[in-house]
């Protein structure tokens, strides 16, 4: 059985006040975690990459079905 | 690089892709055939006149520009989703449909039927109206158009409401085929690939709109907005949780495990969900003529004025925290926790980790509400405010439907790289 770490990070009190405010808003997103600058540049690079990619193939494709349609119905 | 091309062929990632691409293929194929009946010589004439703006632009962008060519697959995949979330609503308001919902697979599996079939419904009753208007009156879809069908009649007619029924499903068929075979969730691929496909024609309106000197200013600013939504997607409150009865499913034993709950909780549903919503009062104003609808859409067409983005403001939040309640129960989480002999450090398991959970996704969809009205309306404000650009055919729903769902892709591709593959049974023989 494991026993619970003494330094063990707690939620205890996280949530506490009203359920919707400004105040409580804020509180809870000073305890998001965040992406590092150098992880969403990364991350970016990934995104432009894979959509730049996908943009050739779909565009790729729509031409040759437009130039087959084309020939097709004159 | 050789280890990486090795990883790559041996997890099978390799053939996932290959499927993907020619499903995204033929879903290409059909949004570029068109439909029996249709006159396609006209239909392209007609098609250099048209605008696509409001209603009718939405549902053409979502579709790849298909709609508008009348192609097999023009209504795509929007029926069954706006059938899902249909379901999804009765689901969290209507006992029997609840009760399937949380009755395990078998009521999941039942759900999804019932979803097809409203599904099948709904596109039947919007190509029924699709196929009416391009027959009888094709000048409101193709402004001082004549008719683009070859032989207006109700044949014709239901020939046409039929095709794009049947090509509705199919496209659905395809989503679900590449979700099971190939990689990331297919549905939302196939709405990323008909936003792509309709990318060039909102570029060059875009960079006909802007002038020449703001070219730099607005390419920056879309690398920000990704850079942005990607900051955003990636941002989660890591709640801890400890595995007091055995070893947890990830990491070693005793060690912290966290329940990552995302910032936009909602994801990118809401979003969509305004814009349609919002251009329908703007689709019928044309048929409200003067009145009150008239008056109400005239301030809804202007996307930078108070009206519409207060209205903007209000549906998106209201999906944000529907989408919650209904796809997020703190509960049946607390309950799962509980029964893998897990609980969050300070709180007893049961009603207070379930409130907990509800009191911390509550106020992250808040924020996350914030944020999505600030991603949609925030290109448009900008260039509004800088160069004098009114409306934004590249807005920033645009942006968020790329992004979010090429994260998750390749998030799947990333993590499909790095699992290793173990041999098959037969492969061991």
């Amino acid at each position: 059985m494991t026993s619970v770490d003494p330094v063990e990070p707690t939620v205890a009190g996280a949530s506490e006040g009203p359920v919707l405010s400004v105040a409580a808003v804020r509180g809870e997103l000073a305890r998001v975690t965040w992406p590092s600058v150098g992880a969403v540049a990364r991350r970016t690079g990934i995104v432009l990459g894979f959509l730049g990619v996908l943009s050739g193939f779909v565009l790729g494709c729509d031409v040759i079905v437009e130039v087959a349609v084309r020939a097709v119905t004159g | 690089m050789s280890l990486a091309l090795a990883a790559w062929s041996r997890s099978g990632i390799a053939r996932r892709l290959l499927i993907t691409l020619g499903l995204l293929a033929a879903f290409r194929v059909g949004a570029g055939i068109p439909a029996p009946g249709v006159d396609a010589g006209a239909l392209r004439a007609c098609l250099e006149a048209v605008q696509g703006g409001g209603a009718v632009g939405v549902a053409n962008l979502l579709s790849g520009g298909a709609l508008l060519q009348l192609a097999v697959f023009a209504l795509g995949v929007m029926p069954y989703i706006t059938a899902s979330i249909a379901v999804q609503m009765l689901g969290s308001t209507v006992g029997p449909v609840a009760r399937l919902r949380q009755a395990g697979p078998e009521g999941q599996a039942r759900l999804s039927q019932y979803t097809r079939f409203a599904a099948a419904a709904l596109s039947g009753v919007q190509a029924a109206a699709l196929a009416a208007t391009v027959t009888y009156r094709p000048g409101t879809l193709y402004p001082g158009c004549g008719p683009v069908v070859t032989d207006p009649g109700v044949p014709t007619l239901a020939v046409l409401a039929l095709t794009l029924v049947a090509g509705s499903l199919l496209c659905v068929f395809l989503g679900e085929l590449i979700t099971a075979h190939g990689v990331g969730n297919g549905l939302s691929l196939l709405i990323l690939a008909s936003v792509v496909a309709a990318l060039p024609g909102q570029v060059h309106q875009m960079a006909s709109q802007v002038p020449t000197a703001g070219w730099g200013l607005a390419g920056l600013g879309l690398l920000l907005l990704v850079a942005a939504v990607v900051f955003v997607e990636q941002a989660a409150y890591r709640v801890p949780v400890v595995y007091a009865t055995h070893t947890p499913p990830t990491g070693a034993a005793g060690a912290p495990v966290y329940l990552p709950l995302r910032l936009n909780q909602a994801g990118i549903v809401p979003a969509i969900i305004a814009s349609a919503v919002l251009s329908l009062p703007v689709a019928l104003a044309g048929e409200a003529g003067e009145g009150l609808l008239g008056q109400a859409a005239s301030w809804l067409v202007d996307t930078t004025g108070p009206v519409y983005l207060v209205a903007y403001a209000v549906v998106v939040a209201g999906f944000c925290f529907f989408q919650l309640a209904s796809a997020y129960d703190p509960d049946r989480v607390a309950d799962q926790l509980r029964h893998a002999g897990a609980f969050i450090p300070g709180l007893t398991p049961g009603d207070p980790t379930s409130d907990f959970l509800d009191r911390v996704t509550t106020r992250l969809t808040a924020a996350g509400a914030v944020y999505l009205v600030w991603v949609a309306l925030l290109p448009a404000l900008l260039l509004s405010a800088t160069v004098g650009v009114g409306k934004v055919p590249l807005g920033g729903t645009t942006v968020l439907i790329c992004v979010a769902v090429a994260l998750a892709t390749t998030d799947q591709l990333t993590s499909g790289v790095a699992r290793p593959r173990f041999p098959t049974l037969k492969e061991t023989r």
